[in-house]
């Protein structure tokens, strides 16, 4: 038994130790590590796509809305489908111009 | 396992073998484990840092130029990230240290105490005092008095001048004292 006032003994007792599968769980993630290294581009691509996908809907959305606004001007009547072709001059006026 | 084999089985991984790596993994665990149990505890969170300085070596192996022994560089990875570890407790304002006393009460502890009770309650007061002491003064008192590290070798380490790493390792060992002495009061007393 260790002396009990003789710090530096003790300490140098305190030795500790892990799991029995430790050095598997490592090799594992160094090897999961390495597939995913050299599938790089895949977990870039996974990672981007839904950002890019996303950000290309919007741009469609602005590309349609600034042709139709540069077509029409900006009209809340058209956005919300209320304005009837008999009645309004702004419509009419389109319509004909366009025939 | 000489610098020499170290050299070989380092040169054997660069060339894609990896069992070489596990045989490196199996001759130093021992090692880390202490640095990373002593530092945070008997919890899992000791064994994932001892995952993480595996891995780290490995992406590191190709830069590692060998100007230091393998054993100190792997050792300076360790106690590095368990340092990192305890700030990142801190931030979190979670406990600095959770010993085997409590719930995350660790398999190699438990093994012990069937071997043998009265190191088992000897290594669980040491780790208790330990759990205690400020982590500059811990890592210091791991390093020099637990992994037999010399001086210069704790020095470059920790990144501290000599000066530093004598006199926190003379007030560490008089605080950590004190601790245990308040922990059993029988601590001094016995032969």
């Amino acid at each position: 038994m260790e002396k009990w006032d003789d710090i530096e003994q003790l300490l140098s007792n305190q030795k500790h130790s892990f799991s029995e599968d430790f050095t598997a769980k490592v090799m594992d993630s160094i090897e999961a590590g390495s597939k995913n290294k050299a599938s790089g581009f895949q977990v870039t691509l996974d990672r981007w796509f839904p950002r890019i996908s996303l950000g290309a809907a919007a741009a469609i959305l602005l590309l349609v809305m600034s042709f139709h606004f540069s077509e029409t001007g900006f009209n809340m009547d058209t956005l919300t489908g209320v304005a009837d072709l008999d009645t309004d001059p702004f419509l009419q006026e389109t319509m004909f111009n366009e025939l | 396992m000489s610098n020499k084999e170290d050299t070989y089985y380092i040169n054997k991984i660069l060339e894609g073998d990896s069992n070489a790596f596990s045989i490196i993994v199996d001759r130093y665990k021992d090692r880390v484990a202490s640095v990373t149990i002593n530092m945070l505890g008997n919890v899992p969170a000791a064994e994932d840092v001892g995952q993480e300085v595996f891995i780290r070596l490995f992406r590191a192996l190709p830069n590692f130029r060998g100007d230091a022994k393998l054993s100190t560089y792997i050792t300076r990875i360790a106690i590095n990230l368990s340092l990192t570890e305890i700030d990142k407790r801190k931030r979190k304002g979670t406990s600095p240290l959770v010993v085997a006393t409590s719930e995350g009460e660790y398999h190699k502890q438990i093994e012990d105490r069937s071997e043998n009770p009265s190191n088992f309650e000897t290594r669980e007061w040491i780790q208790k005092g330990l759990a205690m002491l400020a982590p500059e003064f811990r890592s210091v008192l791991v390093l020099r008095l637990v992994e037999g590290y010399s001086v210069k070798e704790t020095c470059q380490m920790l990144d501290l001048p000599q000066g530093t790493v004598l006199s926190r390792q003379a007030r560490g060992t008089n605080k950590l004292k004190e601790i245990l002495s308040q922990l059993n009061p029988h601590y001094g007393k016995m032969g």
